[in-house]
């Protein structure tokens, strides 16, 4: 009966993002995020890393679009009442998960039927899934959830570890991993969004090149820029994103690395078609290795003034 | 089917609600949603005395998400004569359970004595039927204590009641369920009593997912209750020292391991929040 109204009274979006993290040195593992709700799926083997993760001090990198819903649901909650009453029979694992919560924040802000009150969310779930076998996140039920632990905002704090899970030999390595864990996704509070800087960045080596390739037309190395723009910007994702899974790098060092090797691929080209003075070949790359810094302050400077601007708009 | 039938009765209350206020202005809309953000934490800061850790052990832990609608119905129906009856709930545990439906029920009398509450109204007919009642229990028990808390309960039901339920009073009590139903609305949106109504909410279901009908579901081995003025008080459950030893060291360390990362998680919640509203601020102005 409980869950006939559950679903009927529900009337958020009703979907899961479903993600993977990657442990540093090790393999990745299953994270979900339902409304304010965390579900790691952990093994043997996984937890095993994250105990070696733990004793070498490095941390678990959170992808920036985690962080998104993470800020959302910390901020608000339907504490739902009414509203339009949605059937939904299956939760959908959506990859495009953070771009509805966005637009979810908008129509919020937009939707004339919202109520008129809204509080902070009160609270933040973080369960913990263990099987011993690697398998994969669907095989998991609520039954093999071992730890949870609910921080409620004004004060509460509720751990649960299930009773038959503590005969578990590896007992305390799993609760001290799930702790970790949780430390970890809740220290991404503390980062700051860097976005979009390293692609304004990449404007700078393609600017360089196209600007010695084909300096003779003006539209077509205006088009050649944002082509090399693009590319430097993918190249530079993929990498970050490879080298993330297959090396046991920090990330802080991963994105100077890559960036470092995609200035250089520019210079070397310019070196081998050598159609203009070398000098210039030798100075873009230390040039460029500066620009993200700068580009650093120039976007923290910028993304206030057009957050003041979009607040005084409404406010 | 009676839980279709109720959530059309909500549709039409809700449309009928919806054609009554009139269309708000996007702009009014945003300044209020953050007004209301800012106004939250600042009750979450003025309410703040203390952080209370728990470790419990239970036999099975569900992820089900919470919904105030919901859990308001979980906690009033433990106000039920019959709930125990129905649930196999052992007259030893029920005592348990009726302390959670106290507890959210005393926060809603204070919010009807406490004047800006947006529920005070000196001339509610259940405090003055609250009045009644301690006047008659003080006849029949000499050595009462009136300030008792736990006397709030003497004005029973106070609670607005979630799912329509028959009044013996008059038959046609429509109108009595929609006033309650716009009531629980509101009431779902004061921060003070959401706050409690999650708290009793998750402390029942640590209750429910023991085996309810056992005598034994104390399941708090632990709590850690750390005093913003630098009290730090834990208890222990006497049944931890009974545990085998590896069992009890495990609650221990387990236990202590969550104060201290449970203490970073929300506190680190916490700062981004302040910060966040801050940045609002800062943007403003």
């Amino acid at each position: 009966m409980n869950a006939d109204i559950t679903t009927k009274i529900d009337n958020q979006t009703d979907i899961a993002l479903s993600l993977f993290l990657q442990v540093p040195q090790g393999d990745r593992f299953e994270l979900k995020v339902e409304e304010s709700q965390f579900s790691f799926y952990l093994n043997e083997i996984i937890v095993e890393q994250i105990q070696q993760a733990q004793k070498s001090g490095v941390s678990l990198y959170i992808p920036p679009k985690l962080i998104i819903p993470l800020w959302y649901y910390a901020c608000f909650s339907n504490n739902v009442v009414l509203g339009k009453q949605k059937e939904i029979a299956e939760k959908q694992v959506n990859n495009f998960f953070y771009v509805i919560v966005i637009v979810n924040v908008i129509k919020f802000f937009l939707s004339k039927t919202a109520r008129g009150k809204t509080s902070l969310q009160s609270a933040i779930t973080f369960n913990s899934y263990y099987k011993q076998a690697e398998l994969d996140s669907s095989v998991y039920e609520d039954k093999d959830i071992i730890l949870q632990s609910t921080v409620l905002l004004h004060g509460d704090i509720f751990h649960k570890i299930k009773w038959n899970f503590m005969q578990n030999s590896n007992c305390s390595t799993i609760i001290s991993a799930h702790y970790w864990l949780t430390e970890q996704l809740l220290n991404c509070f503390r980062t700051k969004l860097n976005l979009l800087v390293w692609e304004v960045a990449s404007l700078f080596p393609a600017g360089f090149v196209a600007y010695n390739l084909y300096r003779a037309n003006a539209i077509l190395s205006i088009f050649a820029w944002i082509a090399f723009t693009v590319l430097f910007a993918t190249t530079r994702y993929v990498l970050v994103n490879q080298l993330q899974r297959r090396t046991s790098i920090n990330y802080k060092f991963i994105d100077w690395l890559v960036w470092t090797l995609i200035c250089l691929i520019p210079s070397v080209v310019v070196v081998t078609t050598s159609r203009f003075i070398d000098i210039n070949a030798l100075l873009l790359p230390f040039i460029s290795l500066f620009v993200p810094k700068v580009c650093k302050y120039i976007l923290s400077f910028l993304g206030p003034q057009v957050g003041k601007i979009i607040i005084r708009r409404l406010l | 089917m009676s839980n279709d039938i109720q959530s059309q009765d909500r549709n039409s209350i809700q449309t009928r609600n919806q054609n009554a206020a009139k269309p708000q202005n996007i702009e009014n809309k945003a300044r209020g949603l953050l007004n209301n953000l800012v106004s939250s934490v600042q009750t979450l800061v003025d309410d703040i005395t203390a952080l209370e850790v728990n470790t419990m052990v239970v036999d099975r832990i569900n992820a089900s998400k919470f919904n105030a609608w919901e859990a308001y119905q979980a906690i009033y129906s433990i106000h039920d004569p019959d709930y125990f009856k129905v649930k196999g709930i052992p007259k030893e545990s029920s005592e348990r359970y009726r302390s959670l439906f106290d507890q959210l029920e005393r926060e809603y009398f204070y919010l009807l004595l406490e004047e800006g509450s947006g529920f005070y109204n000196p001339q509610d007919e259940r405090v003055k039927r609250y009045r009644q009642r301690l006047e008659d229990a003080k006849k029949y028990q000499s050595n009462l204590v009136e300030a008792d808390q736990e006397n709030v309960k003497l004005a029973k039901p106070i609670l607005p009641a979630p799912t329509p339920v028959l009044d013996d009073k008059d038959e046609n009590n429509q109108d009595d369920w929609i006033e309650a139903f716009k009531e629980i609305q509101t009431l779902l949106d004061n921060d003070k009593f959401v706050r409690t109504l999650r708290k009793m909410y998750e402390l029942k279901a640590a209750l429910d997912s023991s085996n309810v009908r056992s005598t034994n579901i104390d399941i708090i081995y632990a709590q850690t209750v750390m005093q913003l003025d630098g009290d730090i008080i834990t208890r222990y459950h006497k049944d931890l020292f009974s545990l085998s030893e590896d069992a009890k060291n495990l609650i221990i360390n387990t236990h202590n391991q969550g104060v201290i990362s449970g203490e970073k998680q929300w506190r680190g919640t916490f700062s981004f929040l302040i910060s966040f509203v801050q940045s609002i601020a800062n943007l403003s102005r």
